[in-house]
């Protein structure tokens, strides 16, 4: 099942197409190499602001909290076309905290925080991960503990996307110290404000930052639970579900192999030309499993097995396509420059070293491929389990 | 820390040298082992030498010299060089009307860093090698600087001691699998998720059993070839141990997880390392190419 476009949706595509073409244009001046997106929060949140009030970034989600009521395609499109044009509307409030939000908060919630988010007024960020729970989620060890009037947080969160800039944060802690920890979990949404929650930032491979959160003695009422108490668990591993369409990573995907195929052109190698064809049909598959969760998600079916082959793929190409690009380039693919800013004159901008380091983590963010496989092989392929 | 520090005596020794290069390697230091090697295996007596070679299949050698009455004159660009930043002398191919055989239309030049037209600009490397681009406009060296010239030293004889250090880099390489190896068991032994080291899971015991089979690979190309340095050895030397060592560091990234993507970590300075590594003396592209073609001379 493949994913077939409409008229409607081209027309749109093209909008949002001239629209992040005119918004990049003179995004070298607002540099930031700190930061995840390559620029500065001050230009990524007008940005947003302009991709907000168009009604880009929430086009897939309810009219009733300001969205565009479209099929999912329609922010996976956005999501693809934010990726190929750089631009710094991919880790938005909704695609990091929305699908939590519109699963699991009160009206009060989500008419305090959804609006607000679809205009881009808001930057959010998720921190679930602990420095001894990653993919090992129930192995969390962040405490809240009911009080009068609320719970008070304590714990540490690592590897936080955004988590500097964000006002918002959706996290997870246990509220029950005896219970099993699937059946221990509550999810909070809280601003980044809060009163004893303390960011500390940490430099990556490729020198920008992820965050990390200290919570002590952090007292938060309890209209800051998101969803049900002791639900967490349950509720974190559906909402992951939902981030692995994969569509921006075969955005990158697709102009890094746009890049490179434009520089080898005149070149008129045969070794380029073969490891280039190669790259084609890679792409191609990519492609093709991006758009059947597409499809799937259009339908309304509830997919694993598809989502997890698709990011496996595309995440897996991604480095393949990186290391192409160095490879060809022989000494001179190590020039790293960074992604905007005042060019140093590096072939291919630099590029594709900076990719090489970046393309690192896909593969072990966001669900790590070796647990997406597990779940190809155990819910597409429905093999025996052994319990351990 | 002084790179140069660790390889001032560099000893004119190929097994001396390729257990260097495997110890600092493990280690993960960066130093400049590789160009002093070659300097050392082709008599050339400088200081602090950086090589511009042909690297890559896609690139080209940029720099012509040409004679005059009063000796060699060398313009062009040389490209990209691996510890060009702080070299105090450049060994440079060159392009040059008196080659040294009708195969390999090439000279091999000795160029002093502070030579007047010799211009470097500093790269940003993510190899952690001290990258410079260096400019030659219309330098000029006396016809001793020459270092193959009229017979003195013939162009198989630079061949086969810069085959010697493509074994050297292949050995470094090695030993930057065989450490990345070490540091992904000992990371996946003691770190736990779901209730037991996650060594104890197939899916990663496997992945570590590869990792194994990549290092040796390497380890033992490097020893054949280290015993028996001829032209063909040396390629696949370099051509299995640029692979291994890739697969071998990317997997430790894989296997430490996001952690292991701060740049304080282990797996980073690693995988740096190698991707340096894989195109000194020549990536792999134009180590197949010499296997395919040896009457090329290259």
């Amino acid at each position: 099942m493949l994913f077939r476009s409409t008229p409607e949706l081209d027309a749109w595509r093209a909008e949002v197409q001239a629209f992040l073409r005119d918004e990049m244009r003179d995004a070298d001046a607002y540099a930031d190499p700190t930061d995840l997106t390559g620029l500065s929060e001050s230009f990524e949140r007008a940005h947003q602001l302009r991709a907000g009030a168009r009604g880009y970034l929430a086009i897939s989600s309810p009219v009733a909290y300001g969205g565009g009521g479209r099929p999912p395609s329609w922010k996976a499109t956005y999501s693809y076309e934010a990726a190929y044009h750089d631009a710094p509307s991919i880790d938005t409030a909704l695609t990091l905290a929305g699908s939590a939000l519109e699963a699991f908060g009160n009206a009060a919630q989500k008419q305090a925080l959804l609006p607000p988010m679809a205009r881009g007024e808001i930057e959010a960020c998720i921190a679930y991960t602990e420095p001894h729970a990653g993919s090992d989620l129930a192995a969390l060890s962040t405490t809240a503990d009911a009080v009068e009037g609320g719970f008070v947080l304590n714990g540490h969160k690592a590897l936080i996307t955004g988590g500097h800039k964000a006002d918002w944060c959706v996290t997870i802690a246990r509220t029950d110290r005896d219970a099993p920890p699937r059946q221990s979990m509550t999810m909070f949404v809280l601003p980044t404000s809060t009163a004893g929650l303390q960011r500390t930032r940490r430099v990556t491979a490729n020198r920008w930052t992820l965050s990390e959160f200290t919570f002590t003695d952090a007292l938060v009422p309890a209209s800051t639970v998101l969803g049900e108490v002791g639900r967490g668990w349950q509720q974190v591993t559906s909402a992951l579900a939902d981030e692995r369409s994969g569509m921006a990573h075969l955005g990158w995907a697709t102009r890094l192999y746009e890049q490179l195929v434009d520089w080898a052109r005149p070149l008129g190698n045969p070794l380029v030309a073969d490891r280039l064809a190669q790259l084609d049909v890679e792409l191609s598959i990519a492609r093709r499993f991006a758009s059947r969760v597409m499809a799937l998600q259009d339908a309304g079916q509830h997919l694993i097995a598809e989502a997890s082959m698709s990011k496996v793929y595309v995440t897996e190409l991604l480095q393949r396509l990186a290391l192409a690009g160095v490879d060809l380039l022989g000494v001179d693919g190590l020039w790293h420059e960074v992604l905007f800013g005042p060019r140093a004159g590096a072939p291919l901008r630099g590029r594709f070293a900076y990719e090489l380091i970046e393309r690192i983590h896909p593969t072990v963010s966001v669900g790590a491929n070796e647990i997406q496989r597990d779940s190809i092989a155990r819910f597409g392929l429905q093999l025996p389990v052994r319990r351990r | 820390m002084n790179p140069w520090a660790n390889v001032a005596s560099a000893p004119n020794d190929l097994s001396a040298l390729v257990a260097r290069a495997l110890e600092l390697g493990s280690q993960c230091r960066a130093t400049p082992l590789v160009p002093a090697a070659a300097a050392g295996f082709l008599g050339v007596a400088a200081p602090r030498v950086a090589m511009a070679l042909v690297c890559g299949a896609t690139t080209d050698v940029g720099v012509r010299a040409f004679h005059d009455h009063d000796g060699w004159v060398l313009s062009g660009d040389a490209g990209a060089i691996p510890w060009g930043s702080t070299a105090a002398t450049f060994l440079i191919a060159a392009r040059t009307e008196s080659p040294s055989s009708s195969t390999a239309p090439l000279g091999l030049f000795v160029v002093d860093a502070s030579a007047p037209g010799v211009i470097r600009t500093a790269r940003p490397s993510i190899g952690a090698d001290l990258l410079s681009h260096v400019h030659l406009a219309g330098v000029r060296i006396d016809d001793s600087a020459r270092h193959d010239d009229a017979g003195r030293v013939p162009w198989s004889s630079v061949v086969a001691a810069l085959d010697k250090a493509t074994i050297v880099a292949a050995a470094e390489l090695a030993g930057l699998a065989r450490g990345a190896l070490a540091a992904a068991i000992a990371y996946a032994s003691t770190r736990e998720q779901f209730g037991a080291p996650i060594a104890t899971y197939q899916a990663l015991a496997h992945r570590l059993a590869d990792m194994a089979i990549d290092t040796e690979s390497a380890e033992l190309a490097v020893e054949e070839s280290a015993g028996a340095p001829t032209a063909p050895n040396a390629s696949r030397a370099k051509i299995i141990a640029n692979d291994a060592a890739h697969r071998v560091t990317a997997a430790l990234h894989q296997i430490n997880g996001g952690v292991g993507f701060y740049l304080d970590q282990v797996p980073p300075a690693y995988y740096a390392r190698v991707l340096a590594l894989r195109v000194e003396m020549g990536d792999s592209a134009i180590h197949r190419l010499r296997l395919a073609y040896p009457a090329a001379g290259l």
